[in-house]
């Protein structure tokens, strides 16, 4: 009887510990500083420089942001702000990106009259690392 | 029935052992060099003999290199503290900056050239310390972690520079960073203080006409912790939270102003290009977008955007391009959005080809830029 309720504790304890294993190791691993978001896809033209901000305005398609449809539209690479990361081709049309950006940030900013307007976009790289052209 | 509670108590102890090692152990690091302690420490490995391209690590007036090793800006020695830098799309050269302590070659060249370089780096992905760059160098040594390589972009007005010396470091010269779980580049500090070591620039004001003592706010880069902000004669120190906007109230006399920051990163003045603010007493408020038909629209069309406080002449800005001097008629605006300045391009592109695309949509007025941008949606 005591070993039966010994067993049994025991084994309750080793259900718990692979839980908690179970529960806690994904935490290990290093994980994306909110509210960054990951993007990927490919610069489809050649970058608008923003003359305000000193910023380009690339347009990419096919976008793959969290969703799994595939988008178009434009994000900002900011020379000072954006890490940079390998291959270093950033709005080369047709290379491969990947990276992360803060939706809804307007990074480029054109000179127009009296002062400068947003060209619009998804929103600001943080960071980007590349393939080559024409990789997939 | 005694024995097999003993096994159990030693198995359920060498998992917690497992656990907890899993934890706490030490994971493998990935080293990448903190300091460098060359004086005026100039790294590169030009691959063109013709058009090769000046890295200078430091700013003028630095000493060490910066610990954080993104966004490094290449000046040439003849030119000052440039505050503009863009990365020109024919720049295709490449260079590699080589900093290990197990596989260093170093050159110091002073540039002749006036053009701007960018020089973006940080890769911690290579297997490779040193890679064979336009076959000026040949050299391959494998390294156990990680090398930190460069990408050097340059513009196509680079002269021929001189090669001055060689350095080959020491080992001793380094100091290993804190693990790659530790690299704080990723991290949204980290993008604060790039903002902040940024040049100074200033694009954004909002709202553009207001009354005395409103709240303005700016937008712009390289805003530091104080910053003097002038506007006409006046000037006033602001403090930035986030390295790219502050707010300060308006002066109380009335006028049209320019508006320009200085701090320790520069002047936001750029000859030609006044930012500027209006004090009144009865400012025009921000246009606001309330609809656009139809929705969706297609490339051709010709969209009618409705919304308040439009002025006589207006600047469209879309997801396809910018356009100035659009009029408007009662509280509405007409555009054709093939019009847009670039979207003949985006509409040759293969990949738009039947698909639906929501175009971001700002109006500016005589009141200033509409604060939220409008989304419609564009069927190609």
């Amino acid at each position: 009887m005591y070993n039966s309720n010994i067993m049994k504790t025991v084994k309750k304890y080793i259900t718990l510990l692979f839980v908690l294993i179970i529960i806690i190791a994904p935490f290990q691993a290093n994980a994306l500083v909110p509210p960054l978001l990951p993007f990927g896809g490919w610069p489809d033209i050649t970058p608008i420089p923003c003359t305000c901000s000193a910023s380009l305005w690339s347009w990419f398609g096919p976008l793959y942001l969290a969703g799994s449809v595939p988008l178009t539209g434009p994000l900002v690479y900011v020379p000072y702000a954006t890490l940079p990361l390998a291959n270093f081709l950033i709005t080369v049309p047709a290379t491969p990106h990947l990276g992360a950006y803060i939706p809804g940030v307007q990074a480029c900013w054109m000179y127009v009259g009296f002062g400068c307007v947003p060209l619009p976009s998804i929103g600001m790289m943080v960071y980007v690392g590349t393939g080559l052209p024409g990789g997939i | 029935m005694k024995r097999k509670t003993i096994f159990l108590l030693i198995a359920s102890f060498c998992i917690a052992l497992i656990f907890v090692a899993y934890v706490f152990w030490p994971k493998p690091s990935i080293e990448k060099i903190e300091s460098l302690d060359f004086n005026n420490c100039l790294v590169f490995q030009s691959d063109s003999v013709e058009k090769p391209c000046y890295i200078d690590r430091l700013s003028p007036g630095q000493t060490n290199i910066p610990t954080t090793e993104q966004n490094i800006i290449i000046i040439p020695s003849n030119e000052a503290a440039s505050s503009t830098v863009m990365v020109p799309s024919e720049c295709t050269d490449s260079a590699s900056v080589f900093e290990r302590d197990d596989c260093v070659i170093k050159k110091a060249i002073t540039s002749k050239n006036t053009g701007l370089c960018t020089l973006v780096s940080g890769s911690l992905a290579q297997s490779v310390c040193l890679r064979d760059v336009g076959g000026s160098v040949t050299l391959t040594i494998p390294i156990q972690n990680q090398s930190y390589d460069a990408f050097l972009r340059s513009t196509s007005s680079v002269l021929p520079s001189t090669i001055q010396n060689t350095v080959v470091s020491s080992p001793n010269t380094y100091s290993p960073l804190p693990s790659a779980q530790t690299d704080t580049r990723f991290s949204a500090d980290a993008l604060t203080q790039r903002f902040r070591e940024s040049p100074l620039s200033l694009f954004g004001v909002s709202p553009y006409q207001v009354k005395p003592g409103d709240t303005i706010s700016l937008q712009g880069t390289g805003f530091s912790d104080t910053n003097d902000v002038h506007v006409g004669g006046y000037t006033i120190t602001v403090v930035s939270d986030d390295g790219f906007s502050l707010s300060f109230p308006a002066p109380s006399s009335l006028g049209e102003y320019d508006v320009w920051i200085t701090n320790k990163n520069g002047s936001s003045q750029v000859i030609g290009r006044p930012i500027k603010i209006v004090v009144t007493t009865n400012p025009v408020p921000l246009p606001t977008v309330l609809s656009v038909l139809p929705n969706p629209a297609e490339y051709g069309d010709t969209i009618i955007i409705t919304g308040n406080n439009f002025s006589n002449t207006n600047t469209i800005s879309t997801s396809f391009g910018i356009m100035e001097n659009v009029a408007s008629s009662g509280g509405t605006i007409s555009i054709r959005l093939s019009d847009m300045s670039f979207a003949s391009q985006i509409k040759d592109i293969p990949y738009m080809k039947g698909r639906k695309t929501p175009i971001l949509l700002y109006i500016k007025s005589d009141g200033g830029v509409s604060k939220e941008a409008y989304t419609f949606d564009v069927q190609f």
